[in-house]
C-alpha cells in the first residue's frame, strides 16, 4: 500500500514536465515532414513568438521606462540616467509606502502560512463528513471577485472604525492567501507517506514531536511556496486596499493608484519596477528551492 | 484511516511495549486533528465569513430594510448597461486569451521539457506581476506618446492612442489572463497521448484532419472551461477598466466602487456586489460541472 503511494508519488513529482512520451520516438516521427507541415510548424511558431512579444513586452517596458532619463513617460527613452530612483529613494512618501507594503505583506504571509499549513494537514488526516466544507471555506477566497471582498471589508472596517489599520488589512490579505498554501501543502502531504508519521509514533514520540520532526521538515518546500505566493499577493494587492487604507495605510499599490490617476511620471516607472522584482525575485526564488529539492530527492 | 491505523500498531518489535501505544494514539489523534481544522474554520468564520456575511446582509437593510436595493437595481436602466458592458468585455476578452493561449499552449506541450520549462517562466513572471502595474504598463504603450501608437500611426494615420477606449481595456484584460488559459490548456494537452493523432495520421488522416477530429475534441474541454474562467474572473475586473478605460468602460466593479466612493450610497454598492457574488459563484459552480480540470492553481 505505502510502495504503490510513494511510487505514484514520485511519477507524479516528474510528471509535469518528463511523462510525455520520449523526444526521440517523436523526432524519429517527425523526419518525413510535408512541405504543408512544415508551412503550419513554422506558422504556429510566428503566432507563439508574437503572443510572447505581447506577454513580456509590457513588462518590459515599466523597467526600461524607470531608466528613462526624461521627466515624462516617452518611448524610445530620451537616455539612460538612474535619476528617478534617487527621486524615488530621497521622497519618504514613495519609502515608507513600499515598508509598509512590505510588513504587511509579512505579516499577512506569516497568518496565511500557519493557518493555511494547519488546515491542510488538518484536511490530511481528518476523517469523513465536513471536510469538503472546510476545504470550500478555505479556498474560496480564490473564487471570488476581489471587488466583493474589498466591499465586505470595507463596510465591516468602517463599522468597527479599523479603516486605516495595517495590522487589519494584513489579516485581510492573509484571508486572500491562504488558498495558495492550502493548495501548495495540500498537494505536498498527498505525496507525503502517513506511515512515516506512525512510524515515529510507534518508536515513542508524541504528535507534537513527530509533527515537528518529521512531517514539517518534509514539507518545507511547498510551504515555503505557499508562504511566497502569500507574500506577493499581499504586497502587491490593490483593489482591498483602496477601499481599507484610510488616509494612514498608505501602501505601494495604494501610492501607485493615485499617482496614475493624478500624475503620470517616471517615478511611477520605479514603483513599478519594484514590484516586479519583488514579485519576479520570490518567484525565482521559489522555483530554486523546488530545483533544490528534487536534486535532494533524486539523491 | 483507521483500518491502516490498526494494521501498522502491531508492534514491529524491539524496545516498543505494546501496551501503551495504542490508547495514546487513539486519545490523542482526534484531538489534534479537529483542533487543525477547528482553528482554520474559526479563523475563516471571523475574518472572512462575517465580513461577506455582513456585506450580502447590507444588501438588504441599508437603507431600508427589504429587497428596495435590488428592485431600484433592476428596474435603472444605467445598471442593465452596465452589467451588458461587464459581460460584452468579460466575453471578448475570454475569446481573445483562448484564440491567443491555446497555440502557445500547444507549442509548449510539444516542445522540449527544458525549452517548456523556460518559456513557462515567460508566462509565469507576468503572471505574478501586479495588476495595476501592468495596467500601468498599457497606458504607456497605448497613450499618445507610447510604443504602440508609434508604430500603428504609419498604419492607421491616427497620431492619438487607443487608450480610455473599450480596445484598450480589452487589451489590457487580456494581457492580464492571457496566462490562465495558457497554463490550463497547456496541462490537458501535456496528458493528451501523442500517439492518438499519430495513429490518426498512418490511417490517412492529414494533419489538419487529425488535430481538428482527434486532438482537438480532447483538448476542448479544458478550452472551454478555461475560457469560462476568464469570463468569470473578468466579471470582476476593477483596476483596468478604472484606469485604462473612459466613463463608457465602466464594470460593475467600477460602478460598485462609484457608489461607495463618490455617492456613499453602501445598499446599492452591497447589492451590485452580491450579485457579481453570485454570478461567479454559480458560473463557477457550473464550470467546476461541466468539467473536472481545477484550475485556478495549477502551478
Amino acid at each position: 500500500m505505502s510502495a504503490i503511494g510513494v511510487g505514484s508519488a514520485a511519477g507524479g513529482a516528474g510528471a509535469p514536465a518528463r511523462s510525455r512520451p520520449g523526444p526521440p520516438a517523436r523526432r524519429r516521427k517527425r523526419l518525413p515532414a510535408t512541405p504543408a507541415e512544415r508551412v503550419l510548424h513554422w506558422a504556429l511558431v510566428g503566432v507563439v513568438t508574437l503572443v510572447f512579444a505581447f506577454l513580456v513586452i509590457p513588462i518590459v517596458i515599466v523597467v526600461l521606462e524607470s531608466f528613462n532619463s526624461a521627466d515624462y513617460l516617452s518611448f524610445p527613452l530620451e537616455g539612460w540616467s538612474l535619476t528617478h530612483y534617487r527621486r524615488f529613494f530621497a521622497d519618504s512618501a514613495w519609502v515608507d509606502a513600499t515598508l509598509l507594503s512590505a510588513r504587511i505583506a509579512l505579516l499577512a504571509a506569516a497568518i496565511a502560512t500557519v493557518v493555511g499549513t494547519t488546515a491542510a494537514w488538518g484536511l490530511a488526516r481528518g476523517t469523513g463528513r465536513g471536510k469538503g466544507l472546510v476545504f470550500a471555506l478555505l479556498y474560496s477566497p480564490l473564487v471570488i471577485p476581489i471587488i466583493v471582498l474589498a466591499m465586505a471589508y470595507y463596510f465591516t472596517f468602517a463599522d468597527h472604525r479599523l479603516i486605516g489599520q495595517w495590522q487589519m488589512v494584513a489579516v485581510a490579505y492573509s484571508v486572500m492567501g491562504i488558498p495558495y498554501v492550502l493548495v501548495s501543502v495540500s498537494s505536498a502531504l498527498q505525496q507525503f507517506d502517513p506511515e512515516l508519521e506512525n512510524a515515529a509514533r510507534t518508536l515513542g514520540a508524541g504528535l507534537p514531536r513527530t509533527l515537528l520532526r518529521i512531517t514539517l521538515p518534509s514539507l518545507t518546500s511547498a510551504i515555503s511556496a505557499g508562504a511566497l505566493f502569500a507574500f506577493v499577493i499581499a504586497f502587491d494587492e490593490a483593489v482591498i486596499i483602496l477601499f481599507v487604507a484610510g488616509n494612514d495605510s498608505v501602501t505601494l499599490a495604494r501610492k501607485l493608484w493615485d499617482s496614475v490617476r493624478y500624475d503620470l511620471t517616471p517615478t511611477l516607472a520605479v514603483a513599478g519596477t519594484i514590484l516586479i522584482a519583488v514579485c519576479v525575485g520570490l518567484f525565482v526564488l521559489s522555483e530554486l528551492i523546488k530545483i533544490l529539492r528534487e536534486r535532494r530527492e533524486r539523491r | 484511516m483507521t483500518a491502516r491505523t490498526t494494521v501498522t500498531r502491531r508492534p514491529p518489535g524491539d524496545d516498543l511495549r505494546p501496551g501503551r501505544v495504542p490508547p495514546r494514539r487513539r486519545a490523542r489523534r482526534p484531538g489534534f486533528v479537529t483542533m487543525a481544522l477547528g482553528l482554520p474554520v474559526a479563523f475563516m468564520a471571523i475574518v472572512y465569513a462575517y465580513p461577506v456575511g455582513a456585506m450580502l446582509l447590507k444588501s438588504v437593510t441599508e437603507p431600508d430594510p427589504g429587497f428596495g436595493n435590488f428592485t431600484k437595481a433592476a428596474t435603472d436602466g444605467a445598471i442593465w448597461e452596465v452589467l451588458a458592458i461587464t459581460v460584452r468585455l468579460s466575453l471578448e476578452v475570454a475569446v481573445l486569451t483562448v484564440v491567443l493561449g491555446f497555440p502557445v499552449a500547444y507549442f509548449l506541450s510539444r516542445t522540449s521539457p527544458r525549452r517548456a520549462r523556460f518559456l513557462a517562466l515567460l508566462v509565469v513572471i507576468p503572471f505574478w506581476t501586479s495588476i495595476l502595474v501592468r495596467s500601468f504598463s498599457w497606458i504607456v504603450l497605448l497613450g499618445d506618446n507610447g510604443l504602440v501608437t508609434r508604430l500603428m500611426e504609419p498604419l492607421t494615420g491616427n497620431s492619438e492612442g487607443m487608450l480610455y477606449s473599450e480596445s484598450a481595456v480589452v487589451i489590457a484584460m487580456t494581457h492580464i489572463l492571457l496566462p490562465f488559459p495558457i497554463l490550463i490548456i497547456k496541462g490537458t494537452l501535456d496528458q493528451i497521448d501523442a500517439s492518438l493523432p499519430r495513429a490518426a495520421r498512418s490511417l490517412g488522416a492529414g494533419p489538419v484532419r487529425a488535430f481538428a477530429q482527434v486532438y482537438l475534441p480532447l483538448a476542448l474541454p479544458a478550452v472551454v472551461s478555461s475560457g469560462m474562467l476568464v469570463f468569470i474572473i473578468g466579471l470582476g475586473f476593477y483596476v483596468t477598466p478604472a484606469l485604462v478605460g473612459g466613463p463608457k468602460q465602466s464594470t460593475i466593479a467600477v460602478v460598485i466602487a462609484q457608489s461607495v466612493q463618490v455617492n456613499f450610497d453602501w445598499g446599492l454598492a452591497a447589492t451590485l456586489a452580491t450579485m457579481l457574488l453570485v454570478l461567479a459563484t454559480a458560473l463557477t459552480l457550473i464550470v467546476r460541472r461541466l468539467t473536472k480540470v481545477k484550475g485556478l492553481v495549477s502551478l
